[in-house]
C-alpha cells in the first residue's frame, strides 16, 4: 500500500512535469497508554499516513498531507509547486543517493511487542511505587514504531524502520499535609535505556522536597544534571552552531574562537548507537555523521544541511532535519519542513564521578531538575525555577532544595565549567530532544532566592 | 461535507448496539497555509490534516482509535473493534449525559483566508519583513510569519450533531538585534479565532514591526536585572501567565482527581486579594483560543475561577464533571484528532479594575517592572512560580529608569495573588499555544490588565 502510494505521487509530480522533487513519507504506528493514580486510564492507537512534497521549481515550495486518495495526492502536489512558484529563487538542488554508515536506532522487542513492552513498563511504575513508598498519580507511556521513507528526482531512494519510547512521569509523596513530587519525562529508542534505577531514582527525588528549603539569593558553585544540560545546551548550541545560524548572523561563535574552557567539548553526534535523533541519514536523505563543534573550549566546525551545504560550499554533514525545538516531533515529521539543526548533542565526559565531583564543593547546589530550563536560542539567557535540588556543604548533600531561581547565560556558563563526570547519559529534556551528557559543575552562577 | 456527518451517525449506531456505557466520535480537519520569510530563507508551506477519533468508555476505562484514513468501512471496523475490549478494572464508571443539542455553523467573514490569492499574503509577509528589517542598520535578521487554518469540527455524541468550520490566523514578527557579541530579541504577536483576513487589516502592522524592532535594539543597552525579593509590577501579558500557568494549570480538575493540585482543598475560600477576579472565557468573540463547543461536544462559556479573592470553581472535561457530580464547564480539548482529551484552558485573565500605571508605580522606592510574557511553567502540585518576561524596567523613587532584560519570577503563586495590591483599568489578551506539560499544544490566550505585587523573588539572566 506504501509503495503504492509513493508511486502515485510521483506519478502525479510526473504528470504535472514537475522536474525537481522531494517526497517524505512516514508510516508511525502509535500505541500510548495514560495512566491515572496508578490504573488503567485510556488506551489509545494512532494510525496514520503522512507525506511531504517539496517541489523546486524557481523557489521551493511544500505541502502536506495525510490523506491517501487521488485527489488529495493531487491538490497536495499542486499546493507544493504554486508555493514553489512564488517563492524566491533558490540554488537548492536536492541531495543524491551516497552510502549511508550503519546506526542502531530499533529496538526489535518494542517493534515486534509494543503492547507488552508497555505494560511491562506499566507494572514496573507501580511496583517502583509500591517499594519506594509513594504514589503515582500520572504516567504516560507511549511506544512509536515508525517507517519512513524519502525519495527525490535525483534518484535518492530511503527506507528506515526505527522505534521510540516515551515516558512521561509523576512521583508523588505526602507527610503531615506536605506534599512533594518529581515529575520527569524521557524519550529512548530502547526501553532499557529507560532504566530501573534510574525510575527508583526519580521516585526517591519526589520524597525529597518534604524537608525542602528555600535558598537565598547568592553567587555559588553549581551542579547540573544530565537532563538539565540537555535543555540549557541544546538549543543554545543549535542557534549558533548551523550554517543557519551563521547566514542568520546570529551566530556568536567564530572558527578557531575560544568560546569555553578547555575542559569541555562537545560534538553532534548524529551516529550515537541509539540517539534519539540518531539515523543513517537525516530528513533530507543524507548521510549523518559525527561532527565536532567545540574542542576542548575551542569552536571548530558548523552542522549544515543540503541547503546550507551548498550555499557556503561545504558538504552536508546529515543535519537537515524535520524537529521542533520546543514541540518534539516524532510521528508527525511529515508535517515540517526540515531545517538546519544539530542532532544528538554529545558533550565528553570528564574523569571523576559525580560523587567526586561533589566531594570538592565548599558550598553549592546540585540541581537535579528545574521547571523548565528553556533557554533563549540567540541570547542564551535563562533564569529557571529549582523544582528538586540539593545544597552542597563541606563536600556533602545536606537538604533538599525547591523554589528559586538560577539565572545566567549560556555562554558565561560553558567558560566557568569546573568539572565533568565520567558518566554520561543518553537523555532528553523538555525543551530539547536528545543529548548525550555527563554531569557538569560549574562556578559563580548567580542564584536568586530569599 | 454531509457524508462525514453520516459516518459519525453510523459510528454511534454501531455503540449503541453494543451496549458500551458511552462512546462518542469526533472527525477534524485542518487546512493551512504557512508562510515566513527571514534573513535566511523563505518558507512556504500548506497542510490538509484530517482524522477521527473513536473512543468508548467500559468500566472506568478508556479505549480510543485515532485515524486518519477516512474511508468509512475502515472507520466502522474501528469502531466495532473498540467495542469488544475488556477492561482492566472492573469499577462501574460515572459519566455524566449531556442534553442533546444541535450545533452547525460557518463562521462567517469578510474575506475568507482560503479565498484570499497566496501572492496577497506572500506580499503581506515579505513587507512585514522588510519593516522589521529596515528598522536599524543593528538588525541583523528578522522573521514575519503568518499562518491560516481553516479548522472544520464535527462530533457526535449522544444524539448531539455539532460542526463548525472557522478560520483561525496568527501573525507573529521577531526582530533581532546585534552588536557585537550581544544579541537581543523582541517580538509581537497576534491571533484571532473565527476571524477572515480582514483580521490582517484590523492590525497596525507599522507599529507592530516597529515595536519589535525598537524593543530588540533598545534591549542592546538593558541591564541585567536585579536579584532577590522585590516590589513588582506586572504588563497585561505577566499577568496573564500568572492567570494561565502558575494558577489555571491547578484547577484543572484532572490535576485534582490525580490528587495533583494545590489547590485541591481551597473551594470557596480565599487563595487571592480582593482585588482579584479571574475567568477562563472560551466564548470570548474572536479571541484566538475560543470555540463554539469543546472536544466532548460541551458549549463553551464563561466560567469564574476566582470571584474577588475567593475561588469559586474547578475547569472540567465531562469525565471529571462526572467524577464532581456536576456540569462540565466545556474544558475539554485535545489537540487534535489523534491526541487524548485533556481538561485544557481557553482565554485566561484577570478581570481589571482602575489603576493607572503611573499610580502602581508612584508607591514603589525599588523595584522591577515585567514587560512582555516570554513563557511559563505549571507547578499543579506545589503552586510554584516561574514565569519569565521579554524585558523590564527598574522602578526607582516611583519612576520607570533604566531598561533591564528578561526577569524571571519565582515563588509561590498563592502568596503571590494575596500580595495583589493594585489591578489596573488597563486589558489586552496575548496569544499562543498551550501544552499540558510538554506536549499536547492548543489554542490559548492569556492576558488582563497590569497588576502591582507587594514582594516577590525575581531574578535577571
Amino acid at each position: 500500500m506504501v509503495a503504492r502510494l509513493l508511486n502515485r505521487i510521483e506519478a502525479s509530480l510526473k504528470r504535472m512535469k514537475i522536474e525537481n522533487y522531494e517526497v517524505y513519507m512516514q508510516i508511525p504506528e502509535v500505541t500510548e497508554l495514560y495512566m491515572r493514580r496508578g490504573e488503567r486510564e485510556l488506551t489509545n492507537e494512532v494510525r496514520e499516513v503522512g507525506y511531504s512534497v517539496r517541489v523546486l521549481e524557481k523557489g521551493l515550495g511544500m505541502a502536506c498531507c495525510n490523506q491517501t486518495d487521488d485527489n488529495s495526492v493531487k491538490r497536495c502536489v499542486t499546493q507544493a509547486r504554486n508555493m514553489a512558484r512564488q517563492s524566491k529563487e533558490e540554488k537548492l538542488v536536492f541531495p543524491t543517493q551516497k552510502p549511508t554508515p550503519k546506526v542502531d536506532i530499533k529496538d526489535q522487542r518494542m517493534w515486534n511487542e509494543p503492547d507488552s513492552v508497555i505494560d511491562e513498563f506499566q507494572e514496573k511504575l507501580v511496583e517502583v511505587a509500591a517499594k519506594i513508598g509513594v504514589e503515582l498519580p500520572f504516567a504516560k507511556i507511549r511506544a512509536f514504531k515508525i517507517r519512513s521513507m524519502i525519495v527525490n528526482s535525483e534518484g535518492l531512494d530511503r527506507k528506515k524502520e526505527e522505534t521510540l519510547f516515551f515516558t512521561e512521569i509523576c512521583y508523588k509523596s505526602s507527610r503531615e499535609g506536605k506534599l512533594s513530587e518529581f515529575w520527569t519525562t524521557r524519550y529512548a529508542r530502547r526501553i532499557e535505556d529507560v532504566s530501573f534505577a534510574s525510575i527508583e531514582k526519580w521516585a526517591e527525588l519526589s520524597k525529597d522536597n518534604l524537608n525542602a528549603k528555600s535558598h537565598e539569593t547568592e553567587r555559588l558553585e553549581v551542579i547540573l544534571s544530565p537532563q538539565v544540560i540537555c535543555d540549557l545546551f541544546v538549543p543554545v548550541m543549535n542557534g549558533h552552531c548551523t550554517g543557519l545560524s551563521l547566514k542568520q548572523a546570529i551566530s556568536r561563535f567564530e572558527e578557531g574562537e575560544t568560546v569555553a574552557d578547555e575542559t569541555l567539548s562537545i560534538i553532534d553526534d548524529g551516529l550515537h548507537p541509539f540517539g534519539n535523533q540518531s539515523s543513517p541519514f537525516d530528513d533530507e536523505g543524507n548521510p549523518q555523521s559525527r561532527t565536532v563543534l567545540i574542542d576542548h573550549g575551542v569552536f571548530k566546525n558548523r552542522v549544515y544541511d543540503q541547503y546550507y551545504g551548498l550555499e557556503y560550499g561545504k558538504e552536508s554533514t546529515g543535519n537537515g532535519l524535520r524537529q521542533g525545538m520546543v514541540s518534539f516531533l516524532v510521528d508527525e515529521k511529515f508535517k515540517a519542513v526540515p531545517r538546519n539543526q544539530t542532532s544528538n548533542l554529545e558533550i565528553e565526559p570528564g574523569k571523576k564521578s559525580l560523587e567526586e565531583l561533589i566531594s570538592e564543593v565548599e558550598r553549592g547546589l546540585l540541581v537535579y531538575k528545574f521547571s523548565w530550563a528553556n533557554p533563549d536560542e540567540a541570547t542564551g539567557i535563562f533564569a529557571s525555577e529549582m523544582r528538586n535540588a540539593s545544597l552542597i556543604e563541606k563536600g556533602e548533600l545536606v537538604y533538599p532544595v525547591k523554589g528559586g531561581l538560577v539565572a545566567g547565560d549560556i555562554f558565561s556558563l560553558m567558560r566557568n565549567v569546573t568539572g565533568i563526570s565520567n558518566q554520561p547519559e543518553i537523555v532528553s529534556g523538555e525543551t530539547a530532544f536528545s543529548c548525550i551528557a555527563p554531569w557538569l559543575r560549574f562556578k559563580d552562577v548567580q542564584v536568586a532566592g530569599e | 461535507m454531509p457524508e462525514i456527518s453520516a459516518v459519525l451517525e453510523k459510528v454511534i449506531r454501531i455503540f449503541e448496539k453494543s451496549g458500551v456505557e458511552y462512546g462518542d466520535v469526533r472527525f477534524d480537519s485542518s487546512t493551512s497555509t504557512g508562510i515566513s520569510k527571514n534573513v535566511a530563507e523563505e518558507n512556504f508551506a500548506s497542510g490538509s490534516i484530517q482524522g477521527y477519533h473513536i473512543r468508548v468508555l467500559r468500566d472506568s476505562e478508556w479505549r480510543a482509535i485515532s485515524l486518519s484514513e477516512v474511508e468509512e468501512r475502515t472507520v466502522l471496523s474501528s469502531a466495532k473493534k473498540l467495542t469488544k475490549f475488556s477492561p482492566t478494572l472492573k469499577e462501574k464508571s460515572s459519566y455524566s449525559k449531556l442534553k442533546p443539542w444541535t450545533f452547525k455553523k460557518r463562521y462567517k467573514c469578510r474575506k475568507d483566508p482560503a479565498g484570499v490569492d497566496l501572492e496577497e499574503k506572500i506580499k503581506l509577509v515579505r513587507e512585514l519583513y522588510e519593516r522589521l528589517k529596515g528598522f536599524d542598520e543593528r538588525i541583523v535578521n528578522a522573521g514575519a510569519r503568518y499562518a491560516d487554518d481553516i479548522v472544520e469540527y464535527f462530533m457526535n455524541t449522544e444524539g448531539s450533531e455539532l460542526h463548525y468550520r472557522a478560520p483561525v490566523i496568527r501573525v507573529v514578527l521577531v526582530s533581532f538585534a546585534k552588536l557585537g557579541k550581544n544579541v537581543q530579541v523582541d517580538h509581537v504577536a497576534h491571533g484571532g479565532f473565527g476571524l477572515g483576513y480582514e483580521f490582517i487589516d484590523r492590525l497596525d502592522t507599522e507599529e507592530d514591526c516597529r515595536a519589535a524592532s525598537k524593543g530588540a535594539v533598545e534591549l542592546l543597552n538593558a541591564d541585567r536585572a536585579p536579584s532577590g525579593k522585590l516590589p513588582v509590577v506586572l504588563d497585561a501579558e505577566m499577568a496573564g501567565l500568572i492567570a494561565h500557568e502558575s494558577f489555571g494549570h491547578g484547577l484543572e480538575a484532572d490535576q485534582v482527581l490525580r490528587n495533583r493540585s494545590f489547590l485541591s482543598d481551597m473551594l470557596g475560600k480565599k487563595v487571592a486579594s480582593n482585588l482579584v477576579t479571574i475567568v477562563d472565557n472560551s466564548s470570548y468573540e474572536s479571541a484566538y483560543g475560543s470555540y463554539p463547543f469543546d472536544d466532548e461536544g460541551v458549549r463553551s462559556r464563561k466560567n469564574t475561577l476566582v470571584e474577588r479573592g475567593i475561588l469559586k470553581n474547578f475547569l472540567h472535561s465531562r469525565e471529571t464533571a462526572s467524577s464532581f457530580n456536576i456540569a462540565s464547564t466545556g474544558n475539554g480539548r485535545a489537540e487534535s484528532f489523534s491526541h487524548k482529551i485533556f481538561v485544557r484552558m481557553s482565554n485566561t485573565y484577570f478581570e481589571k479594575r482602575e489603576w493607572k500605571l503611573e499610580e502602581m508605580l508612584e508607591d514603589i522606592d525599588y523595584g522591577v517592572y515585567l514587560i512582555k510574557g516570554s513563557h511559563g511553567m505549571e507547578d499543579p502540585l506545589g503552586g510554584g512560580l516561574q514565569i519569565s518576561s521579554v524585558k523590564g524596567c527598574l522602578i526607582e523613587h516611583g519612576k520607570l529608569t533604566k531598561l533591564l532584560r528578561s526577569i524571571s519570577l519565582s515563588g509561590n503563586v498563592l502568596e503571590l495573588l494575596r500580595n495583589v495590591d493594585a489591578v489596573g483599568g488597563d486589558f489586552k489578551l496575548d496569544s499562543g499555544t498551550c501544552g499540558k506539560g510538554f506536549e499536547d499544544f492548543v489554542r490559548v490566550t492569556s492576558g488582563g490588565p497590569s497588576l502591582r505585587v507587594k514582594e516577590a523573588i525575581v531574578g535577571g539572566g
